[in-house]
């Protein structure tokens, strides 16, 4: 036997007749009570106990995670037009959290600055960053596609479809709140209509559900377009600005207004870590190991859509951040989502984080648009990812 | 032993009282707007019986199987007819209890993302509440019957088409339920490896649970089932002990193709051979359909 352990095949005893059928005893042949296979009766064998492998690790690596995360975020409120020391960030932060200024020198200007104007947008896109990663994440199980994009359910282009119009028709219905309100109901909307359209029989299937979501998008896109055609010259440019996304204009207001639903999600997200985790063995699979499918198919889509939804409703789209974070994370920590889950959403926090502090300092004084960043580093670390996961795994199976 | 089968979340149970009823159906039958999938079956599965349902292709073994499952009908399905789990209605089951009572290991299927052999097979406790001890058992156990506790750590998409049907037959035996239903667990099988997974069927089933097996190889039905059901179009042509059920005649007819059955030189069982022509005789020219 040139192969003996790897298929488990059993090593022949000495003395043993394996080979010569005619002499072996009836009823239970010999090579099959010398081997090693425990009997089934009741599973009441003891079988050798697995180690859970790397479950302690995947909590270590989401503290690290966390921890480099707050650091980018550290950074960017520390640097801008008024270099303020690191220190005297997280001592302005603690001072306004009750704590004291921790014995750093905090000067008043330092602290208006990263409090009324640095840490509003680093939260901000702390937070529209870990909906956009976690979003992915989520959609990405739900259809088992590694390349799926919260684009696909149509929220984006819904969202983008109601800003515009809300900019071309009614830009002071309600005062500032008009664009990102807008922008959150046809986000939601636009899902909700591709959910409706790939439901029949009281079932979703996934694959039409992204096709519903391509079609839907592509009306979306064309109601953008009718709202171009009709703008004005400011208001194109508020429309063109709205789609490659930035968090310039993060308050505290915008803030109060994107956490509750972007918080609440992504708690709710959690939940969803063994649903996914089961649905990636297939829905007759996961159905066969109790899980109700079509409502785990529901919740993922609303979860998406209201994630998704609330990111985009005051900073516009910001590309890759759903698609790229969730691959990431998987290369490094594998495909259970109760690590994907949250590592996602910290990546994605992250990494858009750390995309404004260069879209907001490599042309100072202007601003490059946000979403221009993301899609000029994220697609071509996109491209590098696909070929290392397909060498890695040997293709997409 | 009165089993609840709803309230149970307990796990542990390995089956019923050997003979009680668990899994029956009463006239089931499946159409398509285009065809009769299934035609009035009527058939009962007990605690401590391994059932074997064979038959040619097309001849509905895997809707029966799915029937059995409580899976949901395929789309422009219509299903008549009765499926009862426990004295039931399957299709009264909430999810989480019917993956309680039953397991069901499918045709194929490699997960969609590269997991580990070991998250797969975790995987099979979903249905019960977490208990780390009887988890980490149950996955022990299981890994080593299906032989792939060698295996763990590797990514299932890696593995070859038989170590995967293996990781799915170990999942399926961590779910610890006392019915199990297997599509064709051997199609990918060498031949130690088929073996082995028809005797730990019938273990399970000399245990007290109730197993119900699809296979082609007539063989394995004949030297492993207690009882085996031969489908033809869509109906049951024969129910009952191996040497009831697969007769010459029964096989001739049903795979329409001359079928011997011998005595086993070792065993007290019987085996099937396609009786192919006398000696001597020339092989038929192939007619077009054949």
């Amino acid at each position: 036997m040139t192969r003996p352990r790897a298929e488990g095949a059993p090593a022949p005893t000495p003395g043993d007749p394996a080979g010569t059928d005619g002499s072996a005893p009836p009823a239970v042949p010999s090579i099959v009570r010398r081997r090693s296979l425990p009997s089934a009766g009741g599973l009441t064998v003891d079988g050798p106990r697995p180690r859970r492998s790397g479950r302690g690790r995947a909590a270590s690596a989401l503290v690290l995670l966390s921890i480099a995360v707050a650091a980018a975020a550290v950074l960017s409120a520390a640097t801008g037009a008024v270099g303020v020391p690191p220190l005297s960030v997280i001592g302005a932060l603690a001072d306004h959290l009750g704590l004291g200024t921790l014995g750093v020198d905090v000067s008043a200007r330092h602290d208006a600055v990263i409090w009324n104007i640095r840490l509003p947008r680093v939260l901000l896109g702390l937070l529209v960053g870990a909906c956009l990663g976690c979003a992915g994440a989520i959609l990405q199980g739900l259809s088992g596609n590694p390349l799926a994009d919260p684009a696909l359910v149509g929220v984006s282009g819904g969202a983008a479809a109601g800003a515009a119009a809300a900019i071309v028709a009614a830009p002071a219905l309600l005062g500032q709140w008009t664009v990102p309100t807008a922008a959150f109901l046809g986000g939601l909307l636009a899902t909700s209509v591709v959910y409706l359209a790939a439901r029949r029989d009281g079932r979703t299937e996934i694959i039409t559900l992204m096709l519903a979501g391509v079609a839907v998008g592509a009306v979306a896109n064309a109601l953008v377009g009718l709202a171009i055609f009709t703008a004005n010259d400011q208001e194109l440019r508020d429309i063109t600005f709205w789609s490659l996304g930035s968090i310039g204009g993060a308050t505290w207001t915008a803030l109060a207004a994107v956490a509750p639903p972007g918080l609440v999600g992504l708690v709710l997200a959690l939940r969803l870590a063994r649903p996914l985790d089961l649905l990636a063995l297939g829905e007759r699979e996961a159905a066969h190991l109790g899980l109700p499918v079509e409502r785990t198919h529901r919740q993922a889509v609303a979860l998406v859509a209201l994630l998704t939804a609330a990111a985009v409703a005051f900073t516009g789209i910001i590309w890759f951040i759903g698609l790229v974070a969730p691959h990431l994370v998987r290369l490094v920590g594998g495909p259970r989502h109760a690590m994907l889950l949250p590592a996602s959403a910290l990546v994605g926090a992250g990494t858009v984080v750390l995309a404004d502090l260069a879209a907001r300092t490599i042309a100072v004084p202007a601003e490059v648009p946000l979403g221009v960043v993301t899609a000029l580093v994220g697609g071509p670390v996109f491209v590098l990812l696909l070929r290392r996961t397909r060498n890695a795994h040997g293709g997409w199976a | 032993m009165t089993v609840d089968p709803a309230g149970d979340t307990t796990g542990g149970t390995p089956g019923g009282t050997p003979g009680e009823p668990v899994l029956t159906a009463a006239g089931l039958s499946v159409h398509t707007p285009a065809a009769r999938l299934l035609d009035d079956i009527t058939l009962t599965v007990r605690a401590g019986e391994l059932l074997a349902i064979v038959g040619p292709n097309g001849a509905g073994k895997s809707t029966l199987l799915a029937a059995l499952a409580g899976d949901r009908p395929a789309p422009r399905t219509r299903t008549t007819g009765e499926v009862s789990l426990f004295g039931r209605p399957v299709g009264s089951y909430r999810p989480g209890a019917l993956a309680r009572l039953r397991a069901v290991l499918p045709q194929s299927g490699t997960p969609r993302f590269p997991f580990t052999v070991e998250d797969v097979v975790r995987l099979g406790r979903a249905p019960w509440p977490p208990d780390r001890d009887r988890d980490d058992a149950a996955v022990g156990t299981a890994l080593a019957i299906a032989d792939v506790a060698h295996l763990t750590a590797r990514r299932c998409t890696d593995l070859s088409g038989g170590e995967q049907a293996r990781v799915s037959l170990a999942r399926v035996l961590a779910q610890d339920t006392p019915v199990l239903l297997l599509d064709e667990p051997t199609a990918a099988l060498d031949l130690r490896h088929t073996e082995n997974v028809l005797m730990t069927a019938r273990r399970m089933a000399d245990a007290g649970r109730a197993v119900v097996v699809v296979v082609h190889d007539l063989n394995l039905a004949a030297t492993h089932a207690t009882t085996v059901a031969v489908l033809a179009g869509g109906r049951l042509r024969a129910l009952g002990s191996p040497a009831e059920a697969l007769t010459s005649t029964i096989l001739t007819e049903t795979y329409d193709h001359p079928v011997t059955v011998i005595d086993h030189p070792l065993r007290p069982v019987r085996l099937v051979l396609p009786a192919g022509l006398p000696a001597g005789q020339p092989l038929p020219p192939q007619s077009p359909g054949a």
